[in-house]
């Protein structure tokens, strides 16, 4: 599934983190990598007080450059520069998806401010949104460097909807390549921390609610327990995790404290004002998790 | 070589088991601080009674009381009592079937009768926001002494913001908003053990259904209409809507008692908090024949006896709060009436902005604030046939209802209810259109 990756860079330190889980990953998966640059309409020189690219022809060098520094031999890299100014960065990249064929973006996350993240989304969500491929989302560390990329513990946060049980596949792709476990995690929240549509019922209805939370307990853990079962007869390194609280919040720290990897999760892709306003789980743990991020697009079936 | 790729195998499988300890004690471990974790045995019940303590009771207690002094309070009573019946009833609808009552509406009566009856609700859904609206505006002008129309864009903001932070997730603001009116409905509770009233004529004014005069029927039935509101029983089919994966009939029986016992207990501690206020403004304005001064603003008068000078702050707080609470509750009903009717939504937000629309132009044009409040509560009322007569005609059937199918006392029960309601319209239409 894996075989192609795309890595849009702007020229930024920070962006470059993004390239060391392309080189990671490249090397596991034995996929081909293209690095890309979209030449910005007025793009600042500066970004986040780190350099910025401006003109097509520094684009190409600083590609070139990055392919050489994080890719050993062996790996095919081809560098891609779209010289026609753009005024929507992540709009260009999403139109780059025939011409390239790519099957995975990396990008990094430049952790702008969760205020502005919550009401703007990045160019990463703003990919995923328009794009049917997946997008691995990566952060910088505290002093905007790039953080080394490993994957040999993958969280996959579940909720008994089979639409986001599509975060599955992928995993077990990454997983199979880099022998890593997969931990399934499903979240129930609890009557004080329901969200969305559910406040109003709990509010209304405490006791019926903590009932039926009580009764979805039951359903997460034998449905996680089965799954995982599953996927120890497929012959991978799996367990099962059903946690209380709020479920972004939860995951996040789930994520930091027991050491993860990588989060794999199956999103309906809204961002902004449309994810805010229906309490989208995903686009709260984008804005608050540090760990790498795959969100993979579900499909309607 | 192999020797190495051992030991790295073994590194990696402890590594995983460590990743995995680390879950499971996360998983077992109490989350959430002291008050999240004690808040679902503390008071859910009472915070759950709060969303049935809404500005329009403010208003039709305490002219209630102000005007007839304790004859009144066998309505509260019965209101609830019905509002009791019929809350269960539409739980149950929604718990045996799937469907809310709006969806079963559409799919069971022809699409006139459909439009009709979703015109109808969106007209009691601005009601219901009228009295909440004006409320929440009316606590913002005894607090700060604004205008009344400064007040009412302040609300607009606040319910706007609210919103926003529900649809976040972030709950303790609601939470405690909704502590706070319980505790103002607490205050009321005890004030009526401090000004001591006559429980004896209290008891069989309880008991003794009385009207006197056509003013005390208008009262009554805004009082009703307060309590037993339409809103809320489109809401309740929908609240444990397509919340069980699994439909087998021990889960929605358990889920059924449960839902039981969360509305008696609510509307339980409701009709207390619903009957003290009618009996404070008895104490406070009918005894001493300040009958005329009964109005919201004046109203405060009712808290004295407990709280003093502070009385008018904490009574034109208890106002804006219960009016923001509630109105959340009348937004998420609204959607549950559209999405039903219609099968379309419109966002949270573009709901609430419309329904604020007539609250705003009532508040604009400077109507009478009490008498607007008690009126808005007369159309809940004039709307309550056409949520309750379609419940009761769906919960009484074996091939909607499966094995929760209504027994035929609650039948006969519902119908009682629903017959009374009728007259009680039929009465007050007559009234308005022969008598004027």
């Amino acid at each position: 599934m894996f075989k192609h990756i795309l890595v849009p860079l702007d020229g930024s330190r920070m962006a470059e983190s993004a390239v060391q889980a392309a080189a990671y990953l490249a090397a596991m998966l034995n996929a081909r990598v293209t690095l890309m640059h979209v030449v910005e309409k007025n793009a600042p020189s500066e970004v986040h007080g780190q350099p910025h690219l401006i003109s097509a022809q520094d684009a190409a060098l600083y590609l070139d450059d990055i392919s050489c520094r994080y890719f050993p031999q062996g790996i095919q890299v081809d560098c891609h520069v779209h010289a026609a100014e753009v005024e929507n960065v992540a709009q260009s990249i999403v139109e780059h998806a025939d011409e390239l064929g790519h099957d995975l973006v990396i990008m990094c996350s430049h952790g702008r401010g969760r205020a502005l993240h919550l009401f703007l989304g990045s160019i990463a969500q703003k990919v995923i949104a328009g794009d049917s491929r997946p997008v691995l989302i990566t952060h910088p560390d505290d002093d905007g460097n790039p953080r080394e990329f490993l994957c040999r513990n993958i969280l996959i946060p579940l909720d008994g909807d089979p639409e986001h049980a599509q975060a599955l596949p992928a995993s077990k792709e990454l997983a199979r390549a880099c022998k890593a476990s997969l931990h399934l995690a499903m979240v129930i929240p609890r009557v004080t921390n329901l969200s969305g549509n559910m406040t109003v019922t709990g509010r209304m209805l405490p006791g019926t609610t903590s009932r039926m939370l009580d009764m979805a307990l039951q359903d997460a853990e034998a449905y996680s327990a089965a799954l995982a079962a599953e996927l120890h007869n497929q012959g991978f390194a799996a367990s099962a995790h059903v946690l209380r609280g709020d479920p972004a919040k939860i995951i996040v720290e789930a994520a930091s404290l027991a050491a993860i990897d990588l989060i794999v999760l199956a999103t309906h892709g809204k961002t902004g004002m449309e994810a805010f306003w229906a309490g989208s789980v995903t686009n709260k743990i984008c804005s608050r998790s540090k760990v790498p991020l795959l969100l993979v697009p579900v499909r309607q079936q | 070589m192999a020797h190495n790729e051992t030991i790295l195998n073994n590194l990696k499988t402890s590594d995983s088991r460590t990743v995995q300890t680390a879950l499971d004690i996360l998983g077992s471990q109490q989350k959430g601080n002291r008050l999240a974790r004690m808040m679902p045995f503390l008071g859910p019940a009472f915070i759950a009674s709060v969303a049935y303590v809404d500005p329009g009771n403010f208003a039709t207690n305490i002219q209630g009381g102000a005007q007839f002094g304790y004859m009144l309070v066998w309505v509260i009573i019965a209101s609830n009592l019905m509002a009791m019946l019929i809350q269960t009833l539409s739980a149950k609808l929604g718990i045996a079937t799937g469907l809310n009552l709006a969806e079963h509406c559409r799919e069971q009566f022809p699409k006139p009768v459909v439009y009709l009856m979703w015109c109808l609700m969106e007209l009691v859904a601005m009601a219901t926001d009228l009295a909440e609206f004006l409320g929440a505006a009316l606590g913002f002008q005894l607090l700060l002494g604004i205008p009344l129309f400064v007040g009412a864009i302040l609300t607009a903001l606040a319910t706007l913001l609210i919103l926003g932070l529900e649809r976040y997730g972030f709950r303790p603001l609601e939470a405690v908003i909704s502590v706070m009116v319980g505790l103002i409905a607490l205050c009321y509770l005890l004030e009526t053990i401090i000004v001591k009233p006559d429980w004896a004529q209290v008891a069989y004014h309880a008991f003794v259904p009385q009207f006197s005069g056509s003013e005390s029927i208008l009262l009554a039935s805004g009082i009703l209409g307060a309590t037993v509101m339409p809103h809320a029983i489109f809401l309740h089919s929908a609240l444990m809507q397509g919340r069980i994966v699994v439909r087998d009939k021990a889960r929605m029986q358990s889920l059924y008692r449960f839902e039981i016992m969360d509305v008696v207990i609510a509307m339980g501690i409701a009709s207390f908090v619903n009957a003290a206020m009618l009996i404070m403004a008895a104490a406070t304005f009918y005894k001493s024949g300040l009958t005329s001064m009964a109005t919201i603003e004046e109203a405060y008068r009712t808290l004295e006896p407990l709280l003093g000078n502070s009385s008018k702050w904490i009574f034109g707080l208890s106002l804006l709060l219960a009016g923001l609470s509630s109105s959340t509750v009348g937004t998420s009903a609204g959607q549950v009436i559209m999405q039903g009717f219609l099968k379309r939504h419109i966002p949270v937000w573009a709901r609430r902005l419309v329904t604020m629309a007539p609250s705003l132009a009532v508040i604009a044009i400077g109507l009478d604030p009490t008498r607007t409040l008690v009126m808005s509560q007369v159309i809940l009322s004039f709307g309550l046939p056409f949520a309750v007569i379609p419940l009761v005609m769906f919960t009484r059937r074996p091939d909607i209802m499966g094995d929760l199918v209504n027994k035929r006392i609650t039948t006969l029960l519902a119908c009682l209810v629903a017959a009374v309601i009728v007259i009680l319209n039929i009465y007050l239409l007559y009234k308005t259109l022969v008598t004027g």
